[in-house]
């Protein structure tokens, strides 16, 4: 999947916590890491299996990261919590926030159906030109 | 391409259907059937529902197969929305003027939703007292499902559903579905690669009337919501995602996402828009 820079970076924050959680016992192991470059980071998906003792007891999560070119291209975290309240705060670091979005045109994306409000059927439409007509009088 | 498609109107919506295989007559009659035979017991537009007849009496009434299913996903959201979402808000849409007629005029001052007027035992329906049902928030999205389970009896395993939003593939070729922007249906704020699952959508910019009313109310009060203005969901099947296209209105999707296997978008009256890096697409933010 693709995710935007600010997305990235949000998760990032949320990655630095999962790892704090996860230091004490984490099993980290490079998965197909292969190109080194400027960043000192090689690219590659990453993925580690983090344990930590919650209020309700042990539990573990799940954290795959991909770089390319040296930045973070995606993060997956798999929330492996079973008791709700930790699955809770686990799903927590897997959600982008955007203060804005910018629109495309839907004549420039390639697009099999579009989902949205329903659009207004005719029945409703007729209703409220009714209620216009009335309103004038 | 797909091999074939259809489109026809139905439950005040558009309905488009395409499949990889021919879509012939008996198994576009079967379709047809469907949904008119859940329309008979499920529309509050029509006054010989089993909607409808709950709404005039109490009793016990039993439900067709799909009955349990939706009320059951109705609990579960009540429950992670703290009492937002209920099948019961179709009183205080009637009274706003959402009614049979479509008069589009307030009646009087929003109700909040009754509640523990309704158990279910197995099919049974037990009705303490006459309520006016809406099955709005996940009944388009259980017919959407029930007429996937036509095709694919029919034979048909690849397709896509479009019922005026709301989604089902099945099948090897994703389909890429927009995400319309709010306020503005000629663009789109994000794309979703759907593949052998369902997403719905949910929004208040269309369908408004009056002083700022529309049709996604909490049932707590029995007022429109104001917080959030469009959502999208997920989920492996059409039902779970339109109710969960309206839990998302209430509930912060944490709370959601800790009860079911969801990927969301959701956009709040402010502009910002919050989403799961995990969605299946991309978010143009």
């Amino acid at each position: 999947m693709t995710s935007s820079r600010r997305a990235s970076l949000a998760l990032l924050s949320g990655l630095s916590l999962a790892t704090a959680l996860t230091a004490c016992t984490a099993q980290a192991d490079a998965g197909t890491a292969d190109q080194a470059n400027d960043s000192g980071y090689a690219d590659g998906t990453y993925q580690a299996t983090g344990n930590y003792e919650s209020p309700a007891g042990k539990e573990t999560i799940d954290v795959s990261v991909t770089l390319d070119g040296g930045v973070v291209s995606a993060v997956d975290v798999t929330p492996q919590a079973t008791n709700p309240t930790s699955k809770t705060w686990q799903t927590a670091f897997a959600s982008g926030v955007s203060d804005e979005v910018v629109g495309r045109s839907i004549d420039d994306v390639e697009l099999d159906a579009v989902s949205g409000a329903s659009l207004t059927t005719e029945g409703f439409t007729a209703a409220l030109d009714e209620i216009a007509a009335d309103a004038r009088g | 391409m797909p091999a074939d498609s259809t489109w026809f109107d139905a439950i005040g919506t558009r309905w488009t259907i395409s499949a990889d295989g021919p879509l012939d007559a008996t198994t576009l009659a079967r379709v047809h059937d469907r949904i008119a035979g859940y329309d008979e017991t499920w529309s509050r537009f029509r006054d010989d529902s089993l909607v409808a007849r709950i709404s005039r009496e109490a009793g016990t009434y039993r439900l067709p197969p799909e009955g349990p299913a939706l009320l059951d996903l109705y609990d579960r959201l009540n429950e992670r929305t703290a009492g937002a979402v209920s099948p019961l808000v179709g009183r205080s849409l009637e009274r706003l003027g959402y009614d049979a007629d479509l008069s589009l005029r307030p009646s009087g001052p929003p109700l909040p939703a009754p509640s523990d007027v309704l158990h279910l035992d197995g099919d049974l329906l037990h009705v303490l007292e006459p309520v006016l049902l809406d099955v709005g928030a996940a009944g388009k999205g259980q017919l959407v499902d029930l007429v996937g389970a036509e095709l694919r009896a029919c034979g048909v395993d690849g397709f896509l559903i479009d019922a005026g939003g709301d989604l089902l593939h099945a099948g090897d070729r994703p389909a890429r579905v927009g995400l319309r922007q709010p306020g503005d249906p000629s663009r789109v704020i994000g794309v979703v690669e759907l593949r052998d699952a369902a997403l719905c959508g949910s929004g208040v910019d269309l369908r408004r009337w009056g002083d700022g009313w529309h049709h996604v109310l909490d049932a707590r009060t029995g007022w429109p919501t104001r917080d959030v203005v469009a959502t999208w969901a997920v989920a492996s099947s059409a039902m779970v995602a339109d109710g969960l296209a309206t839990a998302l209105f209430f509930a912060d999707p944490d709370r959601l996402e800790a009860a079911f296997d969801l990927t969301y978008v959701r956009v709040h009256a402010d502009g910002t828009v919050r989403y799961s890096l995990g969605l299946p697409g991309e978010v143009f933010a």
